[in-house]
């Protein structure tokens, strides 16, 4: 066997034992687990509401992150602003910080005696511990994976376009909507999917700034972990309809560029 | 008749642009080596680059005026641009391509840019993605898209570097076809003298940012006023 060829083997070996570390465990979560244990665990009085915080939180969290985030994103890819590259390296500081750490921050900013829970206080607005707290949690750690991947799209934009764009009549905005989102719809579904996934998944920082409380701050993963303490069947159940209702979602997002780029080349 | 003035002082990173220009119906060629404000200058005229010092006179329309501080923007310039490369929108079919600077409904906008495709013999191509098609169509696409909207004046960076030798011959002669049609002021900037042979045009030689020479073909390959000039109207070029 010529070393081309091995080396081509060791490589394919080495991806199928990673695809397999990947997918084996959503296999062993699969088998574990039985239809009655299945009609138990969704019947449980803690799975509805932790499901719907869980949805409602990273929906709201995934809106905000959208609506703020596109045009942050956009500034970092179009200014010619020295200030970009700082500013950039600052946002995705959260995807490398633990969780842990951006909870015990967002408790000392938000926090009674934080650094705007004070104003907040005395404004009537309570952060930690509550619904509000989660939400902000998600954008904190989502946000940036959906900026850097939004960021990275719209710098492959031909700026030309955009010039051609406005030479045919769009303003600044129409342009941005009719040829740059468009444009660049694969990378910013990529973000939005990643930074739902997230979103979705985030444990640490929920748990030390938002708690673990029933119905109003106990999410998916929360509840996964209160369950896996006194009954394991039932964290398996919860993880394995995580897992399903995560493939739905994951699945629908990754189809919204042919979809949109058929419509689109309909058009007009 | 049409005719515009434009003048323009401006300062980037280490380039700064010093120009004055003016014309009338006919073609007008920009010719430079790279990096000599060519590219610039245009985006200055379509209104994506600002100048600190400025005038823009368009069919008798004050578009820039620094003084002032006017400046139209650009989307309502009436001024068509066909950047190097052409940038297609690849999102669009051909037909979404021409009718995206058309308002009205529908159908309109949709027998408009039909009627431009057929003008322009390309209708074949109203369905088809912009990912599949060669240089000299993309190239027809872009003009048919800059054409529909009726502009003043229309800009072309290097409108025929970005085909083949084989396809440039026939393009040239569809260009200076179409540009005579046109009827109205244009400004093309390019490397190739048979460019400018093609059009008739009236040459405006750029160099570091500034006008160093102005004048028919004939004028400047007699006296070039630079190295450059020398070489671009040398027989060895045209051949």
């Amino acid at each position: 066997m010529s070393f081309q060829r091995l080396l081509s083997a060791a490589g394919g070996l080495l991806g199928l034992a990673l695809a397999g570390l990947l997918v084996v465990p959503l296999f062993a979560l699969a088998m574990s687990t039985s239809e009655r244990d299945l009609v138990a665990g969704i019947a449980h009085p803690m799975f509805l509401p932790a499901l719907f915080l869980s949805l409602k939180t990273t929906l709201i969290s995934l809106g905000l992150t959208i609506m703020m985030g596109t045009p942050l994103a956009w500034w970092l890819a179009s200014s010619p602003s020295r200030l970009t590259k700082p500013i950039e390296t600052l946002i995705e500081l959260p995807i490398v910080i633990p969780p842990a750490v951006l909870g015990v921050a967002l408790l000392q900013t938000f926090g009674r005696q934080g650094l705007l829970g004070e104003v907040l206080w005395e404004a009537g607005v309570a952060v930690p511990f509550t619904s509000k707290a989660v939400i902000i949690v998600q954008i904190v750690v989502s946000s940036p994976f959906f900026i850097q991947a939004a960021t990275n799209s719209f710098r492959k934009v031909d700026p030309d376009t955009l010039i051609v764009a406005r030479t045919l009549g769009s303003s600044a905005i129409s342009a941005f909507f009719r040829v740059v989102l468009p444009v660049s719809l694969p990378g910013v579904t990529a973000g939005v999917s990643l930074a739902w996934a997230r979103a979705l998944g985030e444990f640490g920082a929920t748990l030390l700034f938002a708690g673990n409380m029933p119905g109003e701050t106990q999410t998916m993963p929360l509840a996964i972990f209160y369950a896996l303490e006194s009954d394991l069947r039932l964290a398996v159940v919860f993880s394995l309809v995580l897992v399903g209702v995560a493939g739905i979602i994951l699945a629908g997002l990754k189809s919204l560029p042919p979809l949109a780029r058929a419509f689109t080349w309909g058009q007009p | 008749m049409t005719t515009w003035r434009a003048s323009a002082k401006a300062s980037f990173e280490g380039f700064s642009l010093d120009i004055a220009i003016e014309g009338g119906p006919s073609p007008i060629a920009i010719i430079g080596p790279n990096g000599s404000g060519k590219t610039t200058f245009l985006r200055f005229l379509a209104g994506a680059v600002k100048a600190e010092l400025a005038e823009f006179v368009l069919g008798g329309t004050s578009l820039v005026d620094t003084k002032s501080d006017l400046c139209v923007p650009m989307e309502k310039r009436q001024i068509g641009y066909l950047p190097q490369g052409y940038s297609l929108f690849s999102h669009l079919t051909v037909l979404g391509n021409v009718a995206f600077g058309l308002s009205g409904t529908l159908a309109d906008r949709r027998t408009k840019a039909g009627h431009m495709l057929e003008d322009l013999d390309c209708s074949s191509l109203a369905q088809r993605p912009i990912a599949g098609l060669s240089g000299g169509e993309q190239q027809r696409v872009a003009l048919a898209r800059a054409l529909v909207v009726e502009p003043e004046l229309l800009l072309l960076d290097e409108p025929l570097s970005a085909l083949d030798a084989s396809n440039r011959r026939s393009v040239r002669e569809f260009l200076s076809q179409r540009l005579e049609l046109f009827g109205k002021p244009s400004i093309m900037t390019t490397h190739d003298v048979r460019d400018v042979a093609a059009l008739s045009a009236q040459v405006y030689v750029l160099e570091g940012g500034r006008l160093i020479q102005s004048g028919s073909l004939s004028h400047i390959a007699r006296e070039p006023a630079s190295e450059f000039v020398a070489e671009f109207v040398s027989p060895t070029t045209i051949l």
